[in-house]
C-alpha cells in the first residue's frame, strides 16, 4: 500500500514524475516521454533497489524542496545541484536516509542541468497507456499530467528491501558522466541528409553550436550558421521551401532544420511528425548528453554510425550493475 | 512519385524511417498501410512499434535485440512480397463543427483565397468526405485529405506561426484540413471548431476506453455544419458524457 511520503514545499522550475517512457502510441501522435536523461534515473534506482525503470522526479534548472511525510531513503542523481537536507550539505549519485520532517532542498544546477530524485519504493502515480510518466502537452500521466506543484502529496511504493539495507550506497566515481566536460552530441546522418549540400553536411558537423534558451522536453534549439540544401525537383507536397519535405514521422532525436537555420533536436516529448528535412538524428545514448546541456552552452555534433551507437548504447547500459556500487 | 522499391533511410540508432514515394496521394498512403498491416503480422524481433504516415512509416525498435543491418534484411524479406492493397477498413465519423465566427477567424480568407463566398467554402468543405492520412504532431491530431471534392479548396499556411490555436479548431493549409486536438500552437488557417472531443486524456466518453485518441489512420470524416447554439448543446452534452459519437464501420477501396 502507498502513503504520502513527500510533499512538494517548493516546485522548482519544471519539475515532473518520470519513468522510462510509453510505447504503442506513437501511431496516435503521443510520444514516448520518460526521464530525459535515462542513465541517470536508472542509477537513481539501483542505488535504492528499484526495478531500474521505476519513477522518480526530474528537475530543470532549478530543484526542488520537498519535506519527508515518512521515513525513507532517496538519492539524488543526474547534474550536480546545490542541495542540502536540514541546511546541511546533501551529496549527489548516494542514498540518503530521510526522517519524518526532514527538509531536502534542492537548489540551483551548477554543473549539467537535469536532476532526479528517486526515491526507495518509487513515486507510486496510476499508469495512464503504460507509464507514470508526465506528458504536459496531452495532459497525461504524473501528478494529473502537470508539472509538480506546491502542495502536492507524493506517494510512494513498497520499498522492494529493507531501508536499512540500503543506505550509504555510493556510485562508482569512475562510471559517473561529467556534465559539461564532453562537448560532442553523437549523431546518425539521415534520413533526410540528401536534400542537404555536402558542405553544409561538413558545416553541420565541424561547427560550434550554442544551446539557445528555447530548449526543454519537446526540443532543444542550437545556433550556428545557415545550412544550404541541394537543388529538387519540383515537388507537388513538399511545400515551398527547400527545407519542406512531405510530411512524415519524427523519431525521437531526430533533428529538423527549418530554412537550413537553427537546428531542433526533439526530446523525449518531440512532436511526432513535420515537414522539415531532418539532416540527422541523436543516437539514443546521447539523449542523456542532451538532457545535460546547460542554456547558452556550446558544443558539436558529431557523426557516428549506427553499429558504432549501438556499442556506445551497450557499453552506457553496462554501467549500470551493481558491482559499480560502494557500501559505505 | 512512388518508388520501385522502399527506401530505408536511418533515423538514428532505435528508428528506421520506410519510405516509399513522395506525394500525398491515396495510392501512397494505401501502399504504407499495406507495409504497416505486413511488418506487424511478421512479429520481427525487436521491434517495439509502428507509425503509418503519408508516404513513408517510422518504425521503432531495441538495436540491442536487433542490429539495424538484420533489421533491414528482414524488412526488405517482408516487403518485397508485398501485396498491393486496395481495400481498408475505414470508419465514416461525423463531426459537427461551427464554421466562421469568433473561433473561424480565417474562414473569409480561405473563401478570398479560393475565390469563393464564405457559405460556399462551408458547404464544399461539408460536403467533400475527408481521408485521414497521418495522425500526429500533437495527441491525435489528423492530417486530412479532401476525397474527390467538388473543387479542391487550398490556402497558403500563416508566414509566420500562431502562439495559440484553441482547441477543437478545424483548419486548413495548402489542402490539407487538421483538428487541433489541445491548445498549441499552429500555421493553418482557421476555419471553425468543432465541439467534440478527438482527444481525451481522461478518457471518460466511452468511445475513449482503449485510447485517448479518436482517429486513426484510413478514418473517413464527414464535417456536419451546425449554429452556435447547436454547438453550445453539443458541448454541453460531451460534459455530461452523454454525447454519442456517429461513427459508421466501412471499409473503403481505390
Amino acid at each position: 500500500m502507498s502513503q504520502a511520503t513527500l510533499e512538494v514545499i517548493q516546485p522548482g522550475i519544471f519539475s515532473t514524475v518520470q519513468d522510462l517512457g510509453r510505447r504503442g502510441h506513437f501511431a496516435s501522435g503521443i510520444p514516448p516521454s520518460g526521464a530525459m536523461d535515462r542513465f541517470a534515473l536508472r542509477v537513481g534506482n539501483l542505488l535504492v533497489q528499484n526495478p531500474l525503470g521505476e519513477a522518480g522526479l526530474e528537475m530543470t534548472g532549478l530543484g526542488m524542496t520537498v519535506r519527508a511525510l515518512r521515513e525513507t531513503v532517496v538519492a539524488l542523481t543526474g547534474g550536480s545541484f546545490e542541495a542540502d537536507l536540514n541546511g546541511n550539505p546533501f551529496p549527489v549519485w548516494e542514498t540518503i536516509a530521510l526522517r519524518p520532517g526532514d527538509l531536502l532542498s534542492v537548489g540551483k544546477a551548477l554543473a549539467g542541468w537535469r536532476g532526479y530524485l528517486c526515491v526507495a519504493g518509487g513515486i507510486d502515480v496510476p499508469q495512464v497507456l503504460g507509464s507514470k510518466s508526465t506528458y504536459t502537452l496531452g495532459g497525461l500521466g504524473g501528478v494529473r499530467g502537470r508539472t509538480l506543484k506546491k502542495g502536492d502529496l507524493l506517494e510512494v511504493g513498497l520499498p522492494r528491501v529493507s531501508l536499512h539495507s540500503i543506505q550509504g550506497r555510493k556510485v562508482k566515481e569512475a562510471i559517473l558522466p561529467k556534465p559539461g566536460a564532453e562537448k560532442n552530441l553523437r549523431v546518425v546522418l539521415g534520413p533526410q541528409d540528401d536534400h542537404v549540400q555536402e558542405e553544409s553536411i561538413e558545416t553541420f558537423l565541424n561547427s560550434d553550436y550554442r544551446v539557445s534558451i528555447r530548449a526543454n522536453r519537446v526540443g532543444y534549439r542550437f545556433e550556428g550558421p545557415q545550412l544550404y540544401f541541394k537543388k529538387r525537383a519540383e515537388s507537388r507536397d513538399a511545400g515551398l521551401d527547400p527545407s519542406n519535405i512531405v510530411d512524415d514521422g519524427n523519431a525521437i532525436g531526430a533533428i529538423q532544420i527549418p530554412a537550413g537555420k537553427e537546428p531542433i533536436c526533439l526530446g523525449v516529448d518531440g512532436v511526432t511528425m513535420g515537414g522539415y528535412v531532418k539532416i540527422a538524428c541523436l543516437i539514443a545514448a546521447d539523449m542523456d548528453r542532451m538532457a545535460q546541456l546547460r542554456l547558452r552552452e556550446v558544443m558539436r555534433f558529431k557523426r557516428v554510425t549506427v553499429e558504432e551507437a549501438r556499442y556506445i548504447l551497450e557499453e552506457a547500459l553496462g554501467k549500470i550493475k551493481e558491482e559499480n556500487i560502494i557500501r559505505q | 512519385m512512388i518508388y520501385e522499391t522502399p527506401r530505408y533511410l536511418y533515423s538514428g540508432d532505435q528508428y528506421l524511417t520506410i519510405e516509399i514515394g513522395d506525394e500525398m496521394t491515396l495510392r501512397a498512403n494505401f501502399k504504407v498501410i499495406g507495409m504497416d498491416r505486413a511488418i506487424q503480422e511478421a512479429r520481427i524481433k525487436g521491434c517495439i512499434e509502428t507509425f503509418p504516415g503519408w508516404r513513408s512509416l517510422l518504425l521503432s525498435y531495441d538495436n540491442l535485440e536487433i542490429s539495424t543491418r538484420d533489421l533491414i534484411a528482414e524488412l526488405k524479406r517482408i516487403l518485397d512480397v508485398i501485396p498491393e492493397v486496395t481495400e481498408v477498413p475505414s470508419r465514416l465519423i461525423e463531426l459537427p463543427v461551427k464554421y466562421g465566427g469568433r473561433w473561424g477567424p480565417d474562414l473569409d480568407f480561405v473563401a478570398r483565397s479560393n475565390n469563393l463566398s464564405a457559405a460556399e467554402v462551408v458547404r464544399i468543405h461539408s460536403e467533400t468526405i475527408h481521408w485521414v492520412g497521418m495522425v500526429g504532431f500533437t495527441p491525435g491530431s489528423p492530417q486530412l485529405m479532401q476525397l474527390s471534392p467538388s473543387s479542391l479548396l487550398s490556402v497558403p499556411k500563416y508566414t509566420s506561426p500562431r502562439i495559440y490555436t484553441p482547441k477543437g479548431t478545424v483548419a486548413l493549409g495548402g489542402s490539407i484540413t487538421a483538428i487541433y486536438p489541445v491548445v498549441s500552437p499552429g500555421g493553418y488557417q482557421m476555419m471553425g471548431v468543432t465541439p467534440v472531443p478527438i482527444y481525451d486524456r481522461y478518457q471518460s466518453l466511452s468511445i475513449f476506453e482503449k485510447s485517448p485518441v479518436l482517429l486513426q489512420i484510413g478514418d473517413r470524416l464527414k464535417f456536419v455544419p451546425v449554429e452556435a447554439e447547436e454547438c453550445d448543446f453539443i458541448r454541453q452534452k460531451v460534459w455530461e458524457e452523454t454525447y454519442e459519437f456517429k461513427i459508421k464501420k466501412e471499409f473503403y477501396s481505390i
